[in-house]
């Protein structure tokens, strides 16, 4: 057996251990670590496990992750997602389909400060979800939004999975985030336009709310600038040079500490929950990156990304059937595996792939553009079944909603996330034109 | 015993069968409660973070002045929070678990499944704090500082040692928790 075909075998065995329920941080440590001893042997493991776990942990482009998660704790704490929702209400909520368009509104907003998908998709629901039932509205077309709604999560900056994607294949945070934008905001675009199409057909779905006089809304609407202003200072900042990625996340969440703190929701047990739930959630996220850290270490032995190279650059396949294939792949992955893990294990493999291809664009062109199509995969599979993790902790939230039907309402949603895939697909420089002027 | 835990689990499993039940004996209370203060003593930690960099990054436009050694600071402190956090993670089940495949299975199954991979879990942990004692060690023979500030590179790694040893411990009672579950 050859180094990468012993290679292949073990990622296969790390596939199925994950399939059966081990924890993917431990399947991705133990498959590497014996692949590794095998190639190279059990003192060069243990060698590498002597520094490479908290040199792992240890990075400053890394710290920016807790940073951001802890920034989105607070926002959830601060009670934006009440501000945010009200604001975009006040300015459509009295349309027929109203409530939901603005629960996108929220949601992105929402986004603009937190950097993960489910926590977004959950703190809008908190709040919009009982208005939206209260005032009617089809428990299909209020969980569909929300789940679809929490995906403007990481597609708007700051984006958590967008972090680790920059980080493992060392690109520029604050240009990811910029090529991020615009698809982001077309993602919005595309939700509104579902949720028009679904009240039309339907329009029992989502009845109009009663409308409010102007004086009120312009009060709704004025209440959100601190939201506004961080996202614009954060991002600003970054995309301008004034500070590190790091500091920009510092920076966001002592100011979204200040907004919490202001409005009077910020003590002590509030702040030490945001805390642990902060924890808990870097955690996960830094155990699987210890876990993909001796993976890769061990990929990197059996040469399974040159080869898989080698073998496709021989077939004769057009670079974009590939470029196809590999998306494809993503689908069907995102479709049953945890995001984060489907990242950290396939790019290492598809990476070298995927930038080494003819497609008329600059190998950093092109590292963005498969970051921002990788991102917009994974949005696609937290909304569609079998493990639609947005789907799940909606519906866990009202329990008059049936899981099926909170699925069927994430359908409309659906086509739009493959409508802009396919937008970008063809038009890369939707992404390409904002990172690039930076 | 307290929980912070809200409806959306980052990273549970869907269709896990709601919050756990304690870990039992008082033994195990006793170390959930020391893994829940380790993590907000990270916390804490990146807290601290938070105020020194918005503290360096004011006094360099403000001053002129950066705090010296920021980034060397972050990226210690960073990696000695994260350690903290792994043990609460642990506890709490904050770890992803892909269930798609085997969400059919009988809960005694699943159950014999979670105790097998949680022996798996405590070598890998079991494995990084012995390790990690050692490369403490090496460093300490070296003397590795940070550039800047002349931090002692060891220091953080026995800081972090203390939590990757925590980890290590509180794996039995987790594994503990799913034999009875297989036995109930």
């Amino acid at each position: 057996m050859t180094d990468t075909e012993f290679g292949a075998l073990l990622f296969g065995v790390c596939l199925l251990l994950i399939g059966l329920r081990m924890p993917v941080a431990v399947a991705m440590f133990v498959v590497g670590g014996v692949g590794f001893a095998s190639l190279a042997g059990w003192s060069a493991f243990l060698n590498l496990l002597n520094t490479a776990p908290f040199g792992r942990v240890s990075s400053y482009t890394l710290s920016v992750v807790p940073l951001f998660l802890l920034m989105g704790q607070l926002a959830t704490r601060a009670g934006l997602s009440r501000l945010l929702f009200d604001a975009a209400r006040a300015c459509v909520g009295h349309r027929r389909g109203g409530l939901a368009v603005a629960t996108i509104g929220g949601c992105a907003g929402f986004g603009a400060v937190c950097g993960s998908s489910l926590a977004t998709a959950a703190t809008m629901a908190s709040v919009a979800l009982p208005e939206m039932r209260r005032q009617g509205y089809s428990g299909a077309l209020a969980a569909g939004t929300l789940a679809a709604g929490g995906t403007l999560g990481i597609l708007f900056p700051p984006s958590i999975i967008l972090v680790i994607y920059a980080v493992i294949t060392e690109q520029s945070i604050g240009k990811l985030f910029l090529a991020a934008l615009v698809p982001g905001v077309i993602a919005m675009l595309g939700y509104v336009a579902a949720i028009t199409v679904c009240v039309r057909i339907n329009p029992g779905a989502g009845p109009a709310a009663p409308s409010l006089p102007f004086a009120e809304r312009l009060r709704s609407v004025g209440k959100v600038w601190p939201v506004v202003a961080i996202f614009v200072a954060v991002i600003g900042g970054i995309y301008l040079g004034v500070f590190t990625p790091t500091e920009a996340a510092a920076m966001g969440a002592a100011a979204i500490g200040l907004v919490a703190l202001v409005s009077g929701r910020l003590r002590w047990r509030t702040f030490s929950a945001s805390l642990l739930d902060t924890a808990r959630t870097t955690g996960m996220i830094f155990l699987i990156l210890i876990g993909a850290e001796i993976f890769n270490a061990f990929l990197a032995l059996t040469q399974i990304p040159t080869a898989l190279a080698e073998g496709l650059g021989a077939s004769g396949l057009a670079p974009i059937v590939i470029l196809l294939g590999i998306l494809l792949v993503y689908l069907v992955l995102g479709c049953v595996m945890d995001s984060l893990a489907m990242i950290l294990l396939t790019v290492p493999v598809f990476f070298p792939l995927v930038t080494g291809l003819d497609l008329g664009y600059t190998e950093e062109e092109i590292a963005i553009w498969f970051g921002v199509m990788a991102l917009i995969v994974v949005e696609i599979g937290l909304i569609t079944p079998p493990i639609g993790l947005n789907v799940y902790a909606i519906n866990a939230m009202d329990r008059s909603l049936r899981l099926g039907e909170s699925f069927r309402g994430t359908v409309p949603f659906l086509w739009s996330g493959f409508l802009l895939l396919a937008i970008l697909l063809m038009v890369p420089e939707v992404c390409l034109w904002l990172a690039e002027l930076a | 015993m307290r929980r912070h835990r809200r409806p959306p689990e980052p990273a549970a499993d869907p269709t896990s069968p709601g919050p756990s039940s304690a870990l039992g004996d008082p033994f195990a209370a006793g170390l959930e409660r020391l893994a829940r203060a380790f993590a907000l003593a990270g916390g804490l930690l990146l807290a601290g973070v938070v105020v020194m960099t918005v503290a360096s990054v004011l006094g360099r436009y403000i001053f002129g002045v950066p705090i010296p050694g920021d980034y060397e600071l972050t990226e210690l402190a960073c990696g000695i929070a994260v350690f903290a956090f792994f043990p609460h993670c642990h506890v709490t089940r904050g770890n992803v678990v892909v269930d798609f495949f085997t969400s059919r299975l009988s809960p005694r199954h699943r159950s014999a499944l979670d105790a097998l991979h949680g022996i798996a879990f405590t070598i890998m942990a079991g494995l990084v704090a012995w390790r990690l004692l050692v490369g403490a060690m090496r460093k300490l023979e070296d003397g590795e500082t940070t550039l800047f500030l002349g931090i002692p590179i060891h220091a953080a790694y026995f800081a972090a040692l203390i939590a990757a040893g925590l980890l290590a411990v509180v794996c039995v009672p987790v594994v503990h928790r799913h034999l009875r579950a297989v036995r109930r």
